[in-house]
């Protein structure tokens, strides 16, 4: 082996040295340095590759399996035309089972007392809390995933106009600082955004942002203050939802159905990053 | 069924990361990578039945995500930059030292053309082997050495012309205070 083949050799993967390098090597103990150095750019290399992965990406792919599964659930059910209640009934109870794997659900507590929300059946609602741990008071009390989503409720229960209301920041630098205020950034707009604001579910100081969507309004709520292990899914009733945590807090998101929630998902976290 | 789901959580939990890393390299676009990422597990879980050996299932996910991107960038056609025969000095000048900016080689990285950059992150971030990248990447083993070696060379160019570039610049413009 020569120089040149030495050089060569090693850009091809200097992380192993076959035996003819080592050979090499051993007749040319300066070399080595050249090992050590194409090795380094390599970790550099590895370094740089080792890109950042969005937040949630793991439970959106298995959200939107789920989804998908229900959707040919679904699918199935209407071509074997089970009109009667009790073979929907079935259907459903068979669906559920199949998320059920993937999604914890969760049937609330206490029943719900809210009379705007019948209102508002048919919207779809999103709610995204999210929690910045440096924001957050050191005295902040720590829900449980079934507590939150109590609160979450209620919150929207409290004013259901916020769903129709026009008002939003007019600028980008208002709406950035408003996100800014429970540790997020927008990548781009939130199409269809009618609504956001700063708001307060039991005590916590959070983000109310509403959504405009074609099959009804969406409402996103962020505030700070709880943190989860991982993605919780929920219904309640009759509606569809589900907590992500993010850097230093936690995003909830409900609506009518896991389709809903899947496709308002994705597009709340294609705009919306948490530093 | 429950077996089926517990496995694609398991595919998901182990290999969503890198597949979108490797995404993101492909079309150099977050947002779309993460749509690929998402359209291979939505074909993954639909033709996971055919998943024989599942210890084939890192290279069946790369392949899937590959021909997505293939079928999202149809009529792109890459265009390969020519480099010299010669190699590139391995001298000190040509070597980034160890505190370049982590930056600039993000950026020589995604400047590489596709065809280098796959082998390379083939190897670097998978681990593959030569004979693995070649099967994934259904080339020639010789082939996948030539795009190896060229991919590193042409870090190399990239990052010495960047540099290059900032020391001009620092030369004309300065880079502190006139005395």
């Amino acid at each position: 082996m020569n120089d040149l083949a030495f050089r060569k050799q090693l850009q091809i993967n200097p992380q192993q040295l076959d035996e003819e390098i080592l050979i090499y090597l051993e007749q040319h103990p300066e070399q080595k340095k050249v090992v050590k150095r194409v090795r380094n750019f390599d970790t550099q290399i590895k370094e740089v590759l080792n890109s950042e992965v969005p937040e949630g990406l793991h439970a959106r792919i298995l959200l939107n399996q789920s989804y998908q599964d229900a959707k040919a659930g679904s699918a199935m059910d209407n071509s074997n035309n089970r009109a009667d209640s009790e073979s929907i009934n079935q259907s459903r109870s068979k669906r559920d089972s199949r998320v059920d794997k993937l999604v914890h659900l969760w049937n609330a507590k206490r029943p719900v007392s809210w009379p705007g929300l019948s209102a508002i059946a048919a919207s779809l609602m999103i709610i995204a809390v999210s929690i910045s741990l440096l924001q957050a008071p050191t005295e902040l009390k720590q829900l449980n995933g079934s507590d939150m989503v109590a609160h979450i409720l209620d919150h929207i229960g409290e004013d259901p106009t916020l769903m129709t209301a026009i008002k939003r920041p007019t600028t980008e630098a208002d709406m950035q600082a408003l996100f800014a205020t429970v540790g997020a950034s927008l990548n781009q707009p939130i199409e269809r955004m009618s609504y956001a604001g700063e708001c307060v579910v039991e005590g916590q100081k959070g983000l109310h942002i509403v959504i405009q969507d074609k099959q009804g309004p969406v409402t996103v709520i962020v505030m700070p203050g709880q943190q989860i292990e991982a993605m919780q899914s929920f219904a309640a009733s009759g509606y569809h939802g589900e907590l992500l945590p993010v850097k230093g807090g936690v995003v909830a998101i409900v609506a009518n159905s896991l389709e809903q929630v899947a496709l308002a998902q994705m597009r709340f976290f294609k705009a919306v990053r948490f530093a | 069924m429950q077996h089926k789901h517990r496995f694609f959580e398991q595919l998901v939990s182990a290999y969503a990361n890198d597949l979108y890393r490797y995404a993101y390299w492909l079309c150099k676009q977050p947002t779309v990578a993460e749509d690929l990422v998402q359209e291979t597990f939505t074909r993954a879980w639909k033709a996971i039945d055919s998943l024989k050996d599942e210890k084939a299932a890192k290279a069946w996910l790369i392949t899937i995500l590959r021909r997505e991107n293939a079928r999202m960038y149809e009529k792109y056609q890459p265009q390969l930059l020519e480099i010299e025969g010669a190699i590139v000095a391995d001298d000190y000048h040509n070597e980034p030292d160890e505190t370049f900016e982590k930056q600039q080689l993000h950026q020589a990285i995604m400047e590489l053309p596709t065809d280098y950059k796959e082998p390379l992150i083939q190897q670097v971030m998978w681990g593959y082997s030569g004979d693995e990248i070649a099967v994934q990447l259904n080339l020639k083993l010789a082939t996948v050495n030539t795009r190896l070696f060229r991919a590193r060379q042409q870090l190399k160019v990239l990052l010495t012309a960047t540099t290059s570039k900032d020391s001009q610049h620092k030369a004309i413009f300065g880079g502190g205070h006139a005395k």
